[in-house]
Formats: structure tokens, C-alpha cells, sequence
């Protein structure tokens, strides 16, 4: 196969998360598209830029959430990526709900959400990178099936960088990873 | 109503293979846990520390990050449970190089990335490798123009978490809603 040069990442498709925190005593919601669990998915990280109206919250509190939204929220997602909590009420968007931490806000529309706490802000040459631990995760109840959260019917999505620029919802199972022991990242 | 579920959430997932030389060879590891930083200018995976390809990234300083298509999953499968140390993974794909020159990359891949370690995050058992993305590369035939990718062409794979466990294409587009 003939390969051209591009300029950027091309890493897709990518998850699209809504991180919630509490800036001066109220909720903020911020979309956030370059987020990957890490430690064997205990830990969660995500690079923030330090102007950001949410990193306040985060700083101040040391804790904050990760809301995954379902198809139907798309344009209240967009909305969250495009303002900011200086400028307008986020909070206003959702029903707000609080879990073990009491200070990470989470969006009780949103089908998954985890509740997290600061394990250190990395400091790399380019940014400045939360990890968190995973404190905890809630499920919309009728999503937990056995035990196991039935993604297929979480309506979620991915979004393409790279040029493409658009959400697909989750498509066709291709294979299940059930037969395989869970691999170790 | 909400329910606690105890792990990560976080889905659906990027897949995609690693590749480094371990001792000269090219060698590709199936990793779930990555992410663009920094604008997309650099990317972020994490890697169990034991792993026979960490030792090739800290070795040259290079590594690739190559986003597989779903015809491409059996080789994917034979990456994930195969080690370097046992098995020679350079044989199940055309390798090629870039500007790096170490960093080997796999032609099969619609979308390459050639990278160079900037950054580590060391968490307890696993290491977060940031490496400044010097030059992706990508097949002629999805570029529609230079700087714009048909992602549904390519044909590419998430996976998901929470018990679920699945390997899966993309679906349709979601299409905008009128201004709500």
C-alpha cells in the first residue's frame, strides 16, 4: 500500500468525555477528547490545559469525574467544548449528582460515570497531565446486565481527528475479547 | 437510577500496535490504553513495564503507533498474545521505516505514526510513554485531500470496557441535530 506523509496525529477513532469538577462551590463540565485509562484501568489520564476554568477545580479540590455521554447528548457535549464555565452556568445543563467523594460532580444523564481522585498533575515539556484513581464508577442500573455493563445499549459514541473530523455511534461487534484472558496493558 | 460498578468505564477504546526494534527486530504489540496530548501533536500509550517491547522504546528512544483495520484483527489477535521473546511478530507484516529510521511501522496499517519519547510517566507496574509525533503516514487511497482522512474507509476498530469486552467497527455518523 502506497503511503503519504500527514501532518498530525492520526490516532482515531477516540473516546468523548464530559470531566466534571467543582470551580468556587459549583459544578463545570468540560469536554475532553484525549483521555486514556492507564494501570490496568484503575487510573485514568488526561493532558489539561492550566488556563482551563475547570483545572481550577480540579487544583482546589484534588478531585474530579469522567462522564461518558450517549448519542443524544451530542449537542449538549458540543455546547460544553465550545464555553466556558467563566462565561456561562454548565451546571445548569445537567442534573448534577455526588458520589463517595462529594466533590466530584457527576451527570446523571450520562449512562457511565467515575468519580476520581488526583493521584499527581505530570508536568511533561508540552502540558500538564492529570492521572487520577479511580474511585469509583456508576452505571445506569438498567445498562447492568450479570455484573457487566451492556455497552451496546449505552448509545455511545467516538469522534475521528485527523482530518475527518466527525461522531460515529458504536457500530457492529466484530469479535468478542471474552475468549482471550483479560490482556495486561 | 445509578448503580456502582467497581473499574474502569471508559469506553469505546482506541486500538492500535505498537511497534519498536527489540534487538534489532521489529516487534508489534497490541495496546488498548492511548491517547493524543498536546494538541495532537504528541500521543500517550501505557505499557506494562515487563513488557519485551518497553525494552525496545527505551533503547532507541522510537516507537510507532499504527491503527489497524478490522481484516487486519486475526493479527491483531496473534500480536496480543504472542511476546517478542518468543515469537517473531515481524513476520506477520510488512514493515517500513520513516524519517526516524528505528521506529518500524507496518504497511498494512491504513494510519502510521513515527514517534520520539518525550516524556515517561511511571506509575507502579506500568509505564506511560509521551512521544512527539514526527511524521504520520497514511494510505493514498483514504486521503481525500491533504488534510483530510476517510476515516470510513479505513474501516477501523474500537473496543470497550466494563465487563463487555468486545471488539467493534464504528457506526453510522451521527448527524447533527438541528440547533436544540
Amino acid at each position: 500500500m502506497a503511503k503519504q506523509e500527514f501532518a498530525g496525529t492520526v490516532l482515531a477513532p477516540l473516546p468523548l468525555v464530559l470531566v466534571g469538577a467543582n470551580v468556587s462551590g459549583r459544578p463545570n463540565y468540560l469536554t475532553i477528547g484525549y483521555i486514556a485509562p492507564l494501570e490496568f484501568g484503575k487510573q485514568v489520564v488526561f493532558p489539561i490545559n492550566r488556563t482551563r476554568y475547570t483545572s481550577q477545580g480540579i487544583l482546589e479540590n484534588g478531585t474530579f469525574s469522567v462522564n461518558i455521554p450517549s448519542v443524544g447528548l451530542l449537542p449538549l457535549v458540543k455546547r460544553c467544548g465550545s464555553t466556558s464555565g467563566r462565561d456561562v452556568d454548565k451546571s445548569a445543563l445537567f442534573d448534577t449528582f455526588y458520589g463517595e467523594l462529594k466533590t466530584a460532580p457527576m451527570i446523571r444523564e450520562c449512562p457511565m460515570n467515575m468519580e476520581c481522585e488526583v493521584l499527581e498533575i505530570v508536568t511533561t515539556k508540552q502540558s500538564h497531565n492529570v492521572v487520577g484513581r479511580i474511585v469509583k464508577s456508576y452505571v445506569n442500573e438498567e445498562l447492568l446486565v450479570d455484573g457487566n455493563v451492556a455497552v451496546q445499549d449505552a448509545g455511545l459514541m467516538s469522534f475521528t481527528a485527523a482530518g475527518d473530523l466527525n461522531v460515529y455511534a458504536l457500530g457492529p461487534l466484530v469479535e468478542t475479547l471474552h475468549k482471550h484472558s483479560r490482556g495486561k496493558q | 437510577m445509578k448503580k456502582p460498578y467497581a473499574g474502569n468505564v471508559l469506553s469505546p477504546l482506541p486500538v492500535v500496535l505498537v511497534g519498536a526494534n527489540v534487538e534489532g527486530r521489529p516487534n508489534y504489540l497490541v495496546v488498548g490504553y492511548v491517547a493524543p496530548f498536546d494538541f495532537g501533536r504528541s500521543i500517550f500509550f501505557s505499557i506494562f513495564k515487563k513488557r519485551y517491547t518497553a525494552g525496545g522504546i527505551l533503547a532507541n528512544r522510537t516507537f510507532s503507533v499504527n491503527v489497524p483495520s478490522a481484516d487486519l484483527l486475526g493479527r491483531i489477535e496473534i500480536c496480543g498474545s504472542k511476546s517478542g521473546r518468543d515469537f517473531d511478530k515481524s513476520t506477520l507484516f510488512e514493515t517500513f521505516y520513516g524519517k526516524l529510521g528505528t521506529a518500524p511501522m507496518i504497511r498494512e496499517c491504513p494510519l502510521s505514526m513515527e514517534c520520539e519519547v518525550t516524556d515517561l510517566i511511571d506509575r507502579e507496574q506500568n509505564l506511560g510513554i509521551i512521544g512527539r509525533v514526527v511524521q504520520s503516514h497514511v494510505d493514498n487511497e483514504l486521503l481525500r485531500d491533504e488534510k483530510t482522512i476517510d476515516m470510513v474507509t479505513a474501516d477501523l476498530l474500537v473496543w470497550t470496557v466494563g465487563g463487555d469486552s468486545g471488539y467493534y467497527r464504528l457506526g453510522e455518523r451521527v448527524k447533527e441535530p438541528k440547533a436544540s
